[in-house]
Parts: C-alpha cells; sequence; structure tokens
C-alpha cells in the first residue's frame, strides 16, 4: 500500500514554500504552527468560459422592487464526477409588460482542466421560466446526485436530478403551492430522520399591482425601501421521504415570523446535536430557531440577543454564515447589512446568549458605509482558522455622498484572537474590483485543496476568482450519509491539531441566494497531519479517525471504517505554479 | 441635524425699509411659532416692499427648510449667497441642506467656508457647531480620522458641546475602543444629564463593556424619558437577560418587538406624507401615531405640519394643546385653546383643558375662570366643580 505519510514528508518542504510569515498571534498552540500566507486570487471568468453570463434584472423604467436583489448562483456536482460545476440564475424579466424571455438557468460543467462549458439545455433546464432569485442544492431524495431548489417572485421550483438530467417536480413535491416572493432557502435535517427538509425564505407582499410609488423629491420613482410593505413568513417542508415534502410551518413552529428573509445559515449553536436556523430579516428582528430536540423550534432571536445590532436598531440583515471563529468552541453568526450598518457579528456566550461584538472584532468599522450581501466564512489562507469573505454592491446607482453603487469585496482575515483584519487592500485585485455584487459562494472548482470564490452582479456578469494562495497544509473531507442523509448534512466534524480544536459543519445555506460546497476544508497551518477527526452524524453515529495525512481529500463512509482517498489533479499543478514567480502566473 | 434658530441678520435693519423690517419680524414671529404659513405670506408680503431683501430669501429658506422642501430651501439659500456672499451664516446653511440632500462633499466645502470665514460676534450659530456639523459630513464620507479630529476641535471650542462629545464616543465605538468611548459618552452624559439619547449611549457602553449593573440604571433612565423607544427597551432587556431576570426581560423585549411594529406604521405613514407633503391628514395621521407610540414631541411636530397646511382647523388645535400640555409645554397650550375659542367660545371642554394649561402654568384665577366658563355652559359639569373646588374657587 502507498504510504501516505512518507509520501507527505517528502513533498513538506514544496508546499511551505510559500509561506510568508504575516503578523498575527497564535491560535491557541503552544507552538505557531498556523502558518500565515499572501492572499492572492486570479480572476478566470473569461478563461473559464463564464464569460457569457449575464444577469438580467428585468427593469424597464418602473424600479420595480425585485430588480435590485440579483442574483443568485453557487456550485453543485451535477454529474457526480467529484468536480464542482457552476449554476447561475439569470434573473428574469417582466414579459407581460416588455414581450422579453431570458434564459433563466445556466449551468456550467466542471471540464477538469479550469474550463466550464455551458450544459443548459443538455441538463433539462433550457425551458425554465420564472423571475429566480436563489438557489440551495441537496441530495434531497437520497438518490446519489445533487437536486436543487429555485427560490422565485412566483412558485419555487424543486428540480430533481436523474443522471444529470433534471426534470422540475415543485408541485408533485408539495413545496411549489404558494405565488410568494421568496429568497434564501436551505436544505437541512431538522428532526434528523435521514431525509433533507426545506426551509424557503420569504420576503415581501408584492407583485406589479401592489406595487408602491416611492420618491426622494415625489416626482422621480425610486426602489422603495421594505418597510413599506407586509413582510411575508418563511415555509418550512418536512421531507417525507418519498420525493414529497409537507408543509409543516406551523408545525414546526416557524409562525409567527416578521418575514423580509433575505439569508439563512444553519448551525448547532448550543452543541446539543440538533441543528439549529439562523434567519436575517431585512429591516426587521434576525431569527434564531432553536430546535427542540424533535424538529421543531422555538424562536429566540430576541432573547438570545441576535435579534437587532449592537445599538439595539434593526438592521437589513442580507447574507449571513455562522460557524467557530476561534478555538474556545462557542460559534460566532456574521449577518451583513446595508450602508450605514455595520456586518453584525454575534458571539455565543452561553445559556442561550449571544454578545454583540461588530465593533470589537474590527470587522464593524471598515463595513460600515458598504452594502454587504453575499457573506461567508472560510479558511482562505488554510491557516486554521475562519476568515470572513464580503461581498458588496448598492440598491441604487444613485446614491449619497461617500457610498458608490459599486463597491470592492471585502476579506477579513481572522487574527485568531477575536478580532479581523481588513486584509482586502493587501490582496489586491481581484477582490479591490468594484462590482455590484449580491451572491457569493466558494468551492475548490481545481482541486488543489483550497477554496475558489463564484459571485454574481445585480444586472451584470458572474466571477470566479481562483485562489491561489499557497503555503499551508489542508484537508478534504467529503461525507456520505447511510444512515444520515446521503449528503452527511449537519453532520459535525472536529478536527485536533495539538491544543486546536477546528469545528466545521456541512451545511447548505449560508451567504446570500448562494450554494457553496459542501466538502469541509479544514486548514492544517503548518501541520503535516491531524491528531484525529471525529464526525458526529445526525444519525447519532460518531466516527474518529486518527493520525490524518494532511493535503488530501478524503470521503468519508457513515458508520464504515477509514476513509477513501480522492483524487486532487489541481495539487500538483498549484505546486508547480508556486515554484514560479507571481509575475509568471 | 441640530441648529440654531435663524434670524433676519441684525446689522441690516438700517437699510431695510421700515415697512420690511416690520413685516420681516412677523414673519421670523410666524416661524417661531410653527405657523409656516402665515410666514411664507408675510414673507411674500416682504418681498413686496423689498425683493432684493436677502433676508426675505433667508426666511422663504428657513421656512421651506422647515416644512422640508428640501428644494425649494437651497435654491433661496442660494439666492441670498448671491444677493450677499457674506450674508451671515449662509455657509453654514447651505451645508446643512446640502448634508441632507446626502451631497457630504458639498456640505463640507460649505462648512469649512463657515468656519473660515467665521465672525463671532455675527454668527447665528456657534463655531463649535460649525465643526460638528463638518465632522459629521467626514464621517459619512468615511473619512472616520477627519471626523474625529474636527468633532474634538468643536471640543476645544466650546467644553460643553455634549453632542460633540457623543459623537467622540460613537468614534470610537466604531473602532472598537470601547473605554475612551465610554469617557467621552460619559463627559456628554454629565453636560447634559437628562438627555435620553446620552443615557441610552452611555448604558450601551456599559452593557458592551460587560458591566450589566451600571448598564440597567442607564436603560431604565431613558426609557423613563422616551418609553416608544424600542432600540432602549431592546437593550434594557439584554441587560436583564445576562442578570438572569428572564421574566422582566421578556416583558421589555416584547416591549421592544411591538414598538419596532408600530415604528414600522409611522414609516409607512412618512412615506405618504413625503409624496404628498400636501394633504393635511397626512400628516395628523402621523401625528396621531406618534401619539399612540407615546412619542409626544415627533406626535406635535406631525401635528404642526398639519397645522401649517390648515391653520384654523379646530381638531388639530385641540390634540396640539394636549401634546403641549403632555410636554410641559403650557403657554404654548394656553395659546392653541385660546384660538379655538375664538373660533368657537362654546366648547366646554376646550375651556376645561385651558383651565388644566393655566393651572400648570401657576396661573391659578385664570384656571377657574376657565372652569367657570365650563360651569356656565354645563352646569353639572362634575369635572369643572372639582377642580374648582380644588383649586378653592368655589
Amino acid at each position: 500500500m502507498f504510504n501516505i505519510k512518507l509520501f507527505f514528508l517528502t513533498l513538506f518542504a514544496l508546499a511551505a514554500l510559500a509561506c510568508t510569515g504575516r503578523k498575527r498571534p497564535p491560535s491557541g498552540t503552544s507552538q505557531d504552527l498556523s502558518g500565515h500566507s499572501d492572499i492572492r486570487f486570479q480572476d478566470i471568468t473569461e478563461a473559464a468560459g463564464l464569460g457569457d453570463f449575464v444577469h438580467h434584472t428585468g427593469a424597464f423604467g418602473k424600479k420595480w422592487m425585485p430588480e435590485t436583489f440579483g442574483s443568485g448562483g453557487g456550485f453543485l456536482d451535477y454529474n457526480g464526477d467529484g468536480w464542482p460545476d457552476i449554476l447561475l440564475v439569470g434573473g428574469g424579466s417582466w414579459p407581460a409588460y416588455t414581450g422579453k424571455h431570458i434564459r433563466q438557468l445556466w449551468l456550467y460543467r466542471n471540464n477538469q482542466d479550469g474550463t466550464f462549458t455551458l450544459q443548459t439545455d443538455e441538463a433539462g433546464l433550457g425551458e425554465v421560466s420564472t423571475y429566480g432569485f436563489g438557489i440551495t442544492a441537496a441530495d434531497y431524495d437520497n438518490d446519489g446526485d445533487e437536486d436543487f431548489f429555485l427560490t422565485t417572485v412566483y412558485e419555487n421550483r424543486l428540480f430533481r436530478n436523474d443522471g444529470g438530467v433534471f426534470t422540475e417536480v415543485g408541485k408533485a413535491a408539495g413545496v411549489s403551492n404558494q405565488s410568494t416572493w421568496s429568497t434564501a432557502a436551505l436544505f437541512f435535517d431538522a428532526d434528523r430522520d435521514g431525509w433533507p427538509d426545506l426551509y424557503a425564505g420569504n420576503y415581501v407582499a408584492w407583485s406589479p399591482e401592489t406595487d408602491i410609488f416611492c420618491s426622494i423629491d415625489g416626482v422621480t420613482k425610486e426602489y422603495c425601501t421594505p418597510l413599506l410593505y407586509d413582510g411575508v413568513p418563511g415555509r418550512f417542508y418536512h421531507n417525507n421521504g418519498d420525493g414529497t415534502f409537507s408543509d409543516w410551518t406551523q408545525r414546526a413552529g416557524f409562525l409567527p415570523a416578521p418575514g423580509k428573509t433575505l439569508g439563512n445559515a444553519e448551525t448547532d449553536y448550543n452543541r446539543d446535536g440538533w441543528p439549529d436556523l439562523i434567519v436575517s430579516s431585512d429591516t426587521e428582528r434576525d431569527l434564531l430557531y432553536m430546535n427542540n430536540g424533535d424538529g421543531t423550534f422555538t424562536e429566540r432571536g430576541m432573547l438570545s440577543g441576535i435579534a437587532f445590532d449592537e445599538y439595539g436598531r434593526a438592521a437589513a440583515g442580507m447574507g449571513v454564515d455562522a460557524g467557530v471563529v476561534d478555538s474556545s468552541g462557542p460559534p460566532s453568526i456574521f449577518i451583513g447589512n446595508f450602508s450605514n450598518e455595520m456586518i453584525g457579528v454575534f458571539r455565543y456566550l452561553g445559556n442561550n446568549l449571544f454578545n454583540a461584538r461588530s465593533s470589537v472584532s474590527k470587522i464593524g468599522r471598515p463595513s460600515l458605509l458598504r452594502l454587504t450581501f453575499g457573506l461567508f466564512l472560510f479558511d482562505v489562507d488554510c491557516d486554521t482558522d475562519l476568515d470572513l469573505f464580503a461581498a458588496n454592491g448598492h440598491i441604487q446607482p444613485m446614491i449619497q455622498d461617500g457610498s458608490t453603487y459599486r463597491q470592492t469585496a471585502q476579506l477579513f482575515l481572522n487574527r485568531g484572537n477575536g478580532t479581523f483584519e481588513d486584509a482586502s487592500s493587501a490582496a489586491g485585485r481581484p477582490i479591490l474590483d468594484s462590482l455590484v455584487a449580491r451572491a457569493a459562494a466558494y468551492a475548490d472548482i481545481d482541486r488543489d485543496g483550497d477554496q475558489d470564490i463564484l459571485l454574481t452582479e445585480n444586472g451584470g456578469p458572474a466571477h470566479l476568482w481562483r485562489n491561489d494562495t499557497r503555503g499551508n497544509h489542508f484537508l478534504r473531507v467529503r461525507l456520505r450519509g447511510t444512515a444520515s442523509n446521503r449528503d452527511g448534512l449537519d453532520a459535525q466534524l472536529t478536527a485536533s491539531l495539538g491544543n486546536l480544536q477546528l469545528y466545521r459543519r456541512v451545511r447548505t445555506g449560508g451567504s446570500y441566494l448562494s450554494n457553496s460546497e459542501k466538502t469541509v476544508t479544514f486548514g492544517l497551518g503548518r501541520h503535516t497531519s491531524l491528531d484525529s477527526l471525529v464526525v458526529k452524524w445526525p444519525s447519532g453515529q460518531v466516527d474518529r479517525l486518527g493520525d490524518v495525512a494532511a493535503d488530501q481529500q478524503i470521503l468519508l463512509m457513515e458508520g464504515q471504517p477509514g476513509y477513501r482517498r480522492e483524487a486532487l489533479p489541481g495539487l500538483a499543478a498549484a505546486r508547480r505554479a508556486a515554484n514560479t514567480s507571481p509575475g509568471q502566473r | 441635524m441640530p441648529g440654531c434658530r435663524k434670524q433676519p441678520h441684525e446689522s441690516q435693519h438700517a437699510q431695510t425699509s421700515p415697512e420690511a423690517y416690520s413685516l420681516l419680524q412677523h414673519t421670523q414671529a410666524a416661524i417661531d411659532r410653527n405657523d409656516y404659513l402665515s410666514a411664507a405670506s408675510l414673507a411674500d408680503s416682504a418681498a413686496r416692499v423689498d425683493p432684493a431683501l436677502p433676508e426675505i430669501h433667508f426666511l422663504r429658506g428657513v421656512i421651506s427648510e422647515n416644512l422640508n422642501r428640501l428644494s425649494t430651501a437651497r435654491s433661496a439659500y442660494e439666492k441670498v449667497y448671491q444677493l450677499r456672499p457674506d450674508y451671515p451664516g449662509i455657509h453654514f446653511y447651505l451645508g446643512n441642506i446640502q448634508f441632507k440632500f446626502e451631497q457630504y462633499r458639498s456640505a463640507l466645502a460649505q462648512y469649512r467656508q463657515a468656519i473660515e470665514t467665521y465672525r463671532p460676534s455675527e454668527e447665528p450659530y456657534s463655531k463649535s457647531r460649525a465643526y460638528l456639523n463638518l465632522g459629521l459630513a467626514y464621517a459619512r464620507l468615511d473619512k472616520p480620522d477627519s471626523a474625529l479630529m474636527v468633532y474634538r476641535q468643536a471640543l476645544t471650542d466650546d467644553s460643553t458641546n455634549a453632542e460633540a462629545a457623543i459623537r467622540i464616543a460613537t468614534a470610537h465605538r466604531e473602532e472598537g475602543e470601547l473605554d475612551q468611548a465610554l469617557r467621552y459618552a460619559l463627559r456628554a452624559l454629565r453636560t447634559q444629564p437628562e438627555n435620553p439619547d446620552y443615557q441610552f449611549q452611555v448604558g450601551a457602553l456599559y452593557f458592551q463593556q460587560g458591566d450589566m449593573s451600571q448598564a440597567i440604571p442607564c436603560f431604565e433612565q431613558a426609557i423613563r424619558q422616551m418609553p416608544w423607544n424600542y432600540r432602549a427597551q431592546y437593550q434594557l432587556g439584554q441587560a436583564l437577560m445576562r442578570q438572569g431576570r428572564e421574566n422582566e426581560a421578556r416583558q421589555h423585549l416584547a416591549r421592544a418587538d411591538t414598538l419596532k411594529g408600530q415604528l414600522a406604521e409611522i414609516v409607512k405613514l412618512e412615506q405618504k406624507t413625503r409624496m404628498e407633503p400636501s394633504r393635511m391628514l397626512h400628516w395628523f395621521n402621523l401625528g396621531k401615531a406618534y401619539h399612540e407610540l407615546g412619542d409626544e414631541a415627533m406626535a406635535k411636530e406631525s401635528l404642526l405640519m398639519a397645522l401649517s397646511i390648515d391653520p384654523g382647523n379646530l381638531v388639530l388645535l385641540n390634540n396640539l394643546g394636549h401634546i403641549c400640555l403632555r410636554l410641559d409645554q403650557p403657554d404654548e397650550s394656553i395659546s392653541y385653546f385660546r384660538k379655538i375659542l375664538r373660533a368657537d367660545s362654546s366648547l366646554s371642554e376646550v375651556w376645561l383643558s385651558l383651565g388644566l394649561a393655566y393651572a400648570q402654568t401657576g396661573q391659578i384665577p385664570d384656571a377657574r375662570e376657565a372652569w367657570r366658563q365650563v360651569l356656565a355652559i354645563h352646569p353639572a359639569d362634575a369635572r369643572a366643580r372639582a377642580f374648582l373646588q380644588q383649586s378653592g374657587g368655589l
């Protein structure tokens, strides 16, 4: 048998060659093995073949509210080849008013060589017609391929995947029975019965007929604030395990709710083994649905302290993510907000309480004048701790001095001590490209071990940024459930690295209208192996691996010993690239 | 933006005809009593006498600004500048208007001019105020360091400028520098101990530092003065939760949720006033909503806008009279009730209220007289009898 440890020891010098030693205190280790690297991204949109995509808002002068929301998108592996493909939502038009139709879905197959090919028609998605927003993807029927759910301004759509070809089954499955403006959705196994359930966030009661004339000067129409519309509560659909869902919104405790949802994220904030849900709401209180331990929920946003910002204001609540950003264990929640509102940062204190700490985390001030839609945690530099990426862009082209329509993204590097550093300027382009960004998702598109970024713009192109940050070790873990849902959704992974404990969860949702990969990435810094990896499956099964070597992707099957190693063909290429100077790349 | 009272410039009086000067004084008086419709008519009359007087355009700017007709206000101030570039305060007011238009760079330029050309004996605003507004514009332009510097200058110029201190506190708080933020917030609170906003901000900083025993009384004080403020209710609820006082906390959090819902309705009403600012009913409904929320100051402001559209509306006058009573402004109440009674002296309820307003000012004989008027209309009115008895009038 091939000796993986020996192999990686010989490669260690190569893998560590680009380390540059950024400032930062150690992350809970007596010996600093966290490793710090210069952040580099390369915009590969055109080269990858995504240059023909443009999101359409359908705007024709009436300034209807949905036109500012963009442009969902993300990653899914629709053909099951292990390489993340890309699905983009084309937006919409108002055919009754303009007579125009646009391509609604854009599915790009990953060619495994850094390029993508449009496969919408071949995958059975060419005829979809609606006004779409967000996507969430999971194998809801546990048949081995990734399905997806599309939120729209009308009835939502559920696309069942049968071997790489999709069939729209929303009505038959019982999740497309309402014509409601939906936004962010996610799959999670609320009752841990092995079948992913679905939560679909709704926004406001809007239609062309109920559109309100909003104006600053009383003459010129502007896009309205959601404050003028009534919110619509989200819906929770219980997976019946037979391809259908039941609307358990009331039964599971999701009512009443203010609606105006723009983001949701799964977490298990109180570590009771049951998935909880965070729902961000535009100008309304943000919600924390605590799982009662039986798949029903109690809403505790107000009681827990995440409902409003650190000065008690209801903020715009857009993209959201949650994760453990320090080695102490409790999770933190991050919520993108409007300009003149900081990104919300809430750290779990225990006893069902959170502390708001936007400003003291040092994320607040740099984010104050930005309008953040997409937002997610990932370990950009594989230095062991989760960093924060924020995709920004305003909703009105004509806005006040001091804020712009097109805005740069922001990358906040985790200092490991509860504070973050705005590393956007140091990272340079394309982070500093001004965009009207909306969705933001991550996946390792070139299978080199780090996570790349997909962004969409409202009324504009998509962007694919390849992560070329080098120098640290990593481990990528893919799960396959057997008693649990097949994707391993809601499984908790704990990696031990000396004193460090790294927590990750397999999830959908997070960010804004986006779908990121479900494969978990552990940045290992200078560590060349994990001491142990413990997986707590939603079924209750606990699997443990000892001494796992770094710089590989592994597949863990629930309840089975060991793991299967999966090829990372991009890693060798990345290492070759690391041997050349940046200018040569 | 808080500003200063705007008055026709004294030094110009010598060059102004007595008739125009008198009209200008009457215009100013109408502005002072929030009677913008009369003020506008008086300004128009003054313009007929002497159209080139910058004071007239200045007061027109003030009237329009108060009526939230910002484009008209800006044009009026620009006309003042055109007629007399050194008109006292003109850069400051142009800066304020640009700020309201969210044109912060233009506002910045105007405030700088206001500071550079400042003449202490002539300007109707303080230099410290101009520095403060300059800082606010810098902050909106994402220049926190510059903002902080000029806030400090504002405080150096006037050590009692509590708003400058609280802005410095905010700037430090945004940077996560809580100790410094608290120091300046406390300084603002020492200057204005009854200011509920400062009480709230000090409480919020104690809360962020984890000092609930200090935070809770601050929030409680703030709520006593502004019970409609959902943020204060929420923060108090959070602080109580952290002290394990969950039942009390739940009450405040529920109240915060209710207030937030009421505010949402107010936003919808405000939108209507923006869309149709000349419709009295929109302003009236807004005032009613603020009153139901418990925010009497905002209710009064909205009703005054309604009154500027329909100055003789007795219902508005009556509501304003009662709101002024709640705001402990009995003199203003008296003037509203008197105005009603001049139009219709048979309204016994208004006589009763007038008596209460007089009693609140300590003018007991006048109060008794008002209550006697009630009895003259309704001899059996028990309330009037009781008041008279309590005040020794029976």
